[in-house]
């Protein structure tokens, strides 16, 4: 089965390999496995305070698909508000990577990624929301 | 030749076929043997003189034979199939990988790449030989449970560890590459 064009180029030149501080307050991160495949995604997001996502980093261990996924997928959220990143449907991706059927679970590892990261942000905001009022109370 | 063939049973699943109880551990030539007798039964080449409708009967038997066989020789695919008949299926949403596996999993990949060291690689094959050791228990304990319960117990067990086996199987191959095996 052949690659699609833009899969190659994906996977040739993957855009924002790396990752970010996974302790920072402001960096939410998303870690996904394929257990019919055995790939693991990684991909953290940087949100300012307002919800806009600054920067994005990933680094996947897959097939050439789930690689090209998840390098698409940063270069969709970037500059995007959480809440426009969560519409990002995972057959968006395969439409944009032409993936065959048997490649569909890769695009839905991206998109888990996505959801996974934002809500691991959205945990760390509310922790820390919690411990100022904490604070505020003790004072 | 042979000019008379019954379909073979929808009903029967790969291990009745073979006239099998639906265990985990199975004697490969027993297996080897019931494959070689139903297979000569139904060999299209038997049927060659046969009306047409009966040499298709022996070749959808024939086929069926072969797909049986070919599940049930592998002990990863028998344990997959076994779950298929039990209806047992991983959980949906988060908990369908657990995250600690992923962790696990995902931070011997990245050590495994900047530094594929002697100690790495021999961590990595322990993993997976521990993985097979625990998946052969397992398979006993499924064989010898004496009700559903139990049995089912054993199934969600072998669930997670076929899983578990299938990232680590991953990491193996990158580490055997590393080490220039095949």
């Amino acid at each position: 089965m052949a690659y699609s064009k833009k899969v190659i180029d994906h996977y040739e030149n993957p855009r924002n390999v790396g990752s970010l501080d996974k302790d920072a307050d402001d960096v939410g991160t998303g870690l996904v496995g394929a257990p019919e495949c055995g790939d693991v995604m990684k991909l953290q997001l940087k949100i300012s305070d307002d919800g806009m996502i600054e920067d994005a980093k990933f680094k996947t261990f897959g097939c050439g698909s789930a690689i090209a996924s998840s390098s698409l997928a940063t270069e969709w959220v970037k500059g995007k508000t959480i809440d426009e990143a969560l519409e990002i449907r995972n057959t968006e991706i395969v439409e944009e990577l032409a993936l065959p059927p048997v490649k569909i679970h890769c695009s839905v590892l991206a998109e888990d990624a996505i959801k996974q990261a934002i809500e691991d942000y959205k945990r760390k905001r509310e922790k820390k929301g919690g411990v100022q009022q904490e604070e505020t109370a003790e004072a | 030749m042979v000019t008379e063939l019954a379909p073979l049973s929808p009903d029967l699943d790969h291990f009745a076929l073979f006239g099998f109880d639906r265990k985990l551990v199975l004697d490969s030539a027993a297996l080897d043997a019931a494959f070689l007798r139903l297979s000569r039964e139904c060999h299209p080449d038997r049927y060659a003189v046969a009306e047409p409708e009966i040499r298709a009967v022996a070749e959808r038997n024939s086929a069926r034979v072969n797909d049986a066989k070919r599940v049930l020789s592998d002990p990863v695919r028998r344990a997959e199939y076994v779950l298929e008949l039990a209806g047992v299926e991983r959980p949906d949403g988060e908990a369908k990988c657990p995250p600690d596996l992923l962790m696990e999993v995902f931070e011997l990949r990245e050590k495994l790449m900047e530094d594929p060291g002697p100690e790495l690689v021999e961590r990595v094959l322990s993993l997976f030989a521990d993985v097979e050791e625990k998946l052969d228990g397992l398979f006993s304990r499924h064989d010898a449970a004496a009700d559903d319960p139990s049995r089912l117990e054993a199934l969600r067990g072998i669930r997670e560890t076929l899983d578990r086996r299938k990232f680590l199987m991953n990491l193996t191959r990158e580490v055997e590459g590393t080490l220039g095996k095949p």
